[in-house]
């Protein structure tokens, strides 16, 4: 049996690692495609901020631990084991992480950077993967669907752009209108992969699983991802919102992004909260 | 290799626990954590007849189950540290000096042999009695029942005297771990994956 504070540490670990490469993958999108280079340096900076949350991420998980000392061990069987795997990646996705956070604290851009930009994606994107693949096991139905994987990367998405856009807001303003038409984009695609996702998350309710196993009632799960998709939709909602009133030049764009960031941290919570709960095993 | 392996004779078994107690109390084991247990397994209803008539099928049996021993063990497949590993005897055990208690092999045995201590911060499970095997005396389980219904040996013996039946509901499809377990099924046995019965002492699991 799961119990909710029990899978605290791995609900925090898989948002701030999603978030921290959200924010990298958001930040490169600004300084791509976004004409203000004063949002450019800005969400350049942001890259610190990533590698403090994936530094986080990685300290809490340890709390899932039983014996933490003992996790130079857990990458020992990446052969077989998604989770040695998962270890890897967050290793790889943090070293590169470090190097760009590191390259990002010169004023000035350096060619390297985009190289190492895109290893943190990269590097991050198969971290999602890897991750999804730690719960999809054909003895645990609750979890042995399609959602994980989309639902990871919506929370990547929708996070990453929502930090960026708060942070660039309410230090621009009204500048930040170059800034907010492409982290809107994101948080809007992260949404759509959300929705399409949440009913695939929905157990079979038919299944013969161990109730010992059961945290909350099958039928408690499909209304709790519908809350989860109302929050989070609420959350884009006002960043799109944001991003109008931005562009239009309206000052009340960049307080919006503030509830926006909080509804979407409040709505991934709960969603993972939910997603761990729904856990059950198939046998006694 | 030799492998090890558990036969139950589920129509001898009175499902009076015995075989749960003195594993927990041969070794030590804190509240909750549980290598042998006893599921109740229950259900049936009243079935209408075509004379307007009605029967019960109810059933009601007893699965005592702990770690199986697979051959191709899940929680060893898992495990992130190798703790988890097969060993002598096919008795897969747990290398305390590395379990990182990470519980994944807990997430994934279908028979929920692997079990976390508290105390400890590391998973612990069933490994045969391997100290009593090597002292020549019996797994403790095997020693306590009163009713004779377990008994262990090399697991193709075991299938040569028994027979080849291993799995009823409630335990899990087979084929994905190929547990080292032979069962002699009660009468009214219902098939794997069947959902007409539960079990009914969750709280003692």
């Amino acid at each position: 049996m799961l119990h909710y504070l029990q899978e605290m540490p791995l609900v925090a670990f898989t948002l701030l690692a999603q978030l921290a490469v959200g924010i990298v993958l958001a930040g490169q999108c600004v300084m791509v495609c976004g004409p203000a280079k004063h949002a450019g340096a800005l969400a350049r900076k942001q890259t610190l901020f990533a590698f403090v949350f994936f530094v986080f991420a990685a300290l809490i998980s340890l709390g899932h631990t039983g014996t933490p000392l003992h996790s130079p061990f857990t990458i020992l069987h990446i052969a077989s084991s998604w989770l040695s795997r998962e270890i890897a990646a967050v290793g790889a996705t943090g070293f590169f992480l470090l190097l760009l956070a590191i390259c990002r604290l010169k004023a000035q851009p350096s060619g390297k950077e985009g190289l190492l930009s895109a290893l943190v994606i990269i590097a991050g994107l198969v971290l999602c993967f890897v991750m999804s693949n730690i719960y999809n096991r054909p003895f645990m139905p609750g979890w042995n669907n399609f959602s994980i994987l989309p639902s990871f990367l919506a929370s990547l998405f929708m996070l990453g752009a929502a930090w960026q856009l708060m942070v660039i807001s309410i230090k621009m303003g009204k500048e930040a209108a170059g800034a907010a038409k492409p982290l809107a984009f994101w948080a809007v695609l992260g949404f759509i992969v959300l929705a399409a996702s949440l009913p695939l998350a929905v157990p079979d309710a038919a299944l013969p699983v161990n109730p010992v196993t059961l945290e909350i009632p099958y039928r408690c799960i499909g209304w709790s991802l519908a809350l989860h998709g109302l929050v989070s939709g609420l959350g884009v909602l006002l960043i799109v919102i944001a991003s109008l009133r931005s562009c239009s030049g309206y000052g009340l764009g960049a307080i919006l992004t503030v509830p926006a960031f909080i509804l979407l941290v409040l709505g991934e919570v709960f969603g993972r909260l939910v997603f761990y709960l729904s856990y059950s095993r198939l046998g006694m | 290799m030799k492998q090890l392996a558990f036969y139950i004779d589920m129509t001898a078994c009175s499902g009076c626990k015995t075989c749960m107690v003195a594993c927990m109390d041969g070794h030590d084991l804190p509240p909750g954590v549980m290598w042998r247990r006893v599921a109740e397994y229950t259900g049936g209803t009243w079935v209408g007849q075509p004379d307007n008539t009605y029967s019960q099928n109810v059933f009601s049996y007893y699965t005592s189950i702990s770690c199986n021993h697979c051959e191709d063990p899940v929680c060893v497949k898992v495990c992130p540290t190798t703790a988890m590993h097969k060993g002598e005897n096919g008795i897969v055990s747990v290398d305390h000096d590395k379990c990182v208690g990470c519980r994944y092999c807990e997430w994934n045995c279908p028979y929920s042999a692997p079990q976390y201590n508290k105390e400890m911060g590391k998973m612990t499970k069933c490994d045969f009695c391997a100290d009593r095997l090597e002292a020549g005396l019996q797994p403790l389980c095997v020693q306590a029942c009163p009713m004779r219904a377990i008994h262990f040996g090399e697991y193709e013996e075991l299938k040569a005297t028994y027979g080849t039946a291993t799995h009823v509901a409630p335990l899990p499809e087979q084929s994905l771990t190929k547990p080292c377990l032979v069962i002699t099924p009660p009468h009214n046995a219902q098939p794997v994956g069947s959902t007409l019965g539960k079990i009914v002492n969750p709280e003692e699991m």
